[in-house]
């Protein structure tokens, strides 16, 4: 039985004494060793794998980082299939070619001119100072629009004046 | 439960049988040298001298053996992974075992929100032949396996019931035997700490196990 003479702190050092004898499984020792050693080789060979390959693993291992790799090329198609639709509702006011004239739209607003402005109808001089524009399109050169009945083409479109300087003969 | 299986092969804090290998002559330092180089067989070496004694350590915090396996295992792999961190300013042992008790320390605060069950533990024969032990168990009782099962019992729950940092110096200094200045500098703190530690921790325990003190 326990001594009433031996101090508190002395017994209860025996007592926790006791943990000592508390074993691990049986071959536990060696068991754990190779486990380490084996888990330190595998990622030494893994990296001495390619990229993609280690990419692959890392994807395989961690969902989380799946997950993201996931929503991060959702969000690239979609911003992608968005810009190209809104691309395909603008592309008739983008620019083209030196002479800075539209070329879907240009068609349409030679015509537009020749119906609104009896000044600017189309004449063999104004040809040669499109020349660029014409070896590019087969539309109509457009030479000035005062009037015309659509305000975003008169607006966007770099519309050039010419005038007598021009039309300089050879 | 006391098993003869224990009774043929090393307790936690025997230390681990001489490996037929002219590493096992080499000393630490150069084992490390040669780990930082990227030789996995030298840091295999240092694996096999220090993996029970840390193993205990974690093991004796966290009274149970799947989880110390587990954090012993991370523990090593880190410290390879930080070896060419290492400076050499104190042992490499005092290092392995800094990196092993962090990461306890920090298992356990995430551990302590979920429910835990501790695992009974097997026991090694020798233990039926410490006589200061068997003083705490009535020796007039035939059933002294299951006193003494109940002891361990006992005693793994006023372990768990204390903070981590009490438990980790209990269990360094009364388990282990560490001295007081090797503890102080796994805990990274004074001698005076340590000793204040050491003394709370026991009052607390004493309270735990009044029944088998008095």
């Amino acid at each position: 039985m326990n001594d009433p003479q031996q101090p508190a702190s002395s017994r209860i050092e025996k007592l926790i004494a006791l943990k000592r004898f508390e074993c691990p499984p049986p071959g536990h020792a060696e068991l754990l060793t190779s486990k380490i050693i084996s888990q330190l080789e595998a990622e030494q060979m893994r990296a001495q794998e390619p990229w993609f390959k280690r990419w692959t693993h890392a994807l395989e291992l961690n969902p989380i980082l799946t997950t993201a790799y996931g929503g991060v090329v959702m969000a690239l198609l979609w911003v992608g299939w968005h810009y190209g639709e809104h691309f395909e509702a603008e592309a008739p006011t983008r620019v083209i070619g030196n002479a800075g004239l539209q070329m879907s739209t240009l068609g349409i607003m030679g015509n537009l001119a020749q119906e609104n402005d009896p000044v600017s109808s189309p004449e063999t001089t104004l040809e040669q100072a499109f020349q660029s524009v014409q070896t590019s399109s087969s539309v109509q050169p457009l030479v000035h629009i005062p009037g015309s009945p659509v305000p975003w083409l008169r607006e966007s479109m770099a519309v050039r004046t010419l005038s007598h300087a021009d039309f300089q003969p050879y | 439960m006391i098993k003869q299986r224990c009774a043929d092969k090393p307790t936690v804090r025997d230390p681990q049988p001489a490996v037929p290998d002219a590493l096992s002559e080499v000393e630490d330092v150069v084992l490390v040298r040669s780990s930082q180089e990227g030789d996995l067989r030298a840091f295999d070496e240092l694996v096999r001298r220090y993996q029970q004694r840390v193993y205990a350590t974690v093991y004796h915090m966290t009274s149970n053996h799947e989880d110390a396996d587990d954090l012993t295992q991370e523990s090593f792999i880190k410290a390879y992974k930080a070896l060419k961190r290492f400076k050499g300013d104190s042992s490499f042992y005092t290092w392995v075992y800094r990196i092993a008790v962090n990461r306890t320390i920090n298992f356990l605060k995430q551990r302590n929100r979920r429910s835990f069950h501790m695992s009974l533990n097997d026991m090694d024969m020798q233990v039926e032949k410490d006589a200061d032990l068997l003083m705490f168990i009535s020796d007039k009782t035939p059933r002294r396996d299951v006193r003494l099962n109940e002891l361990q019992e006992k005693l793994n729950e006023a372990l768990l019931k204390l903070s981590e940092t009490h438990r980790l110096t209990v269990t360094l200094h009364d388990i282990q035997g560490m001295s007081h200045e090797e503890i102080g500098k796994i805990m990274d703190c004074n001698t005076g700490t340590v000793r204040s530690r050491l003394f709370y921790a026991r009052q607390q325990l004493q309270a735990h196990l009044s029944e088998y003190l008095n």
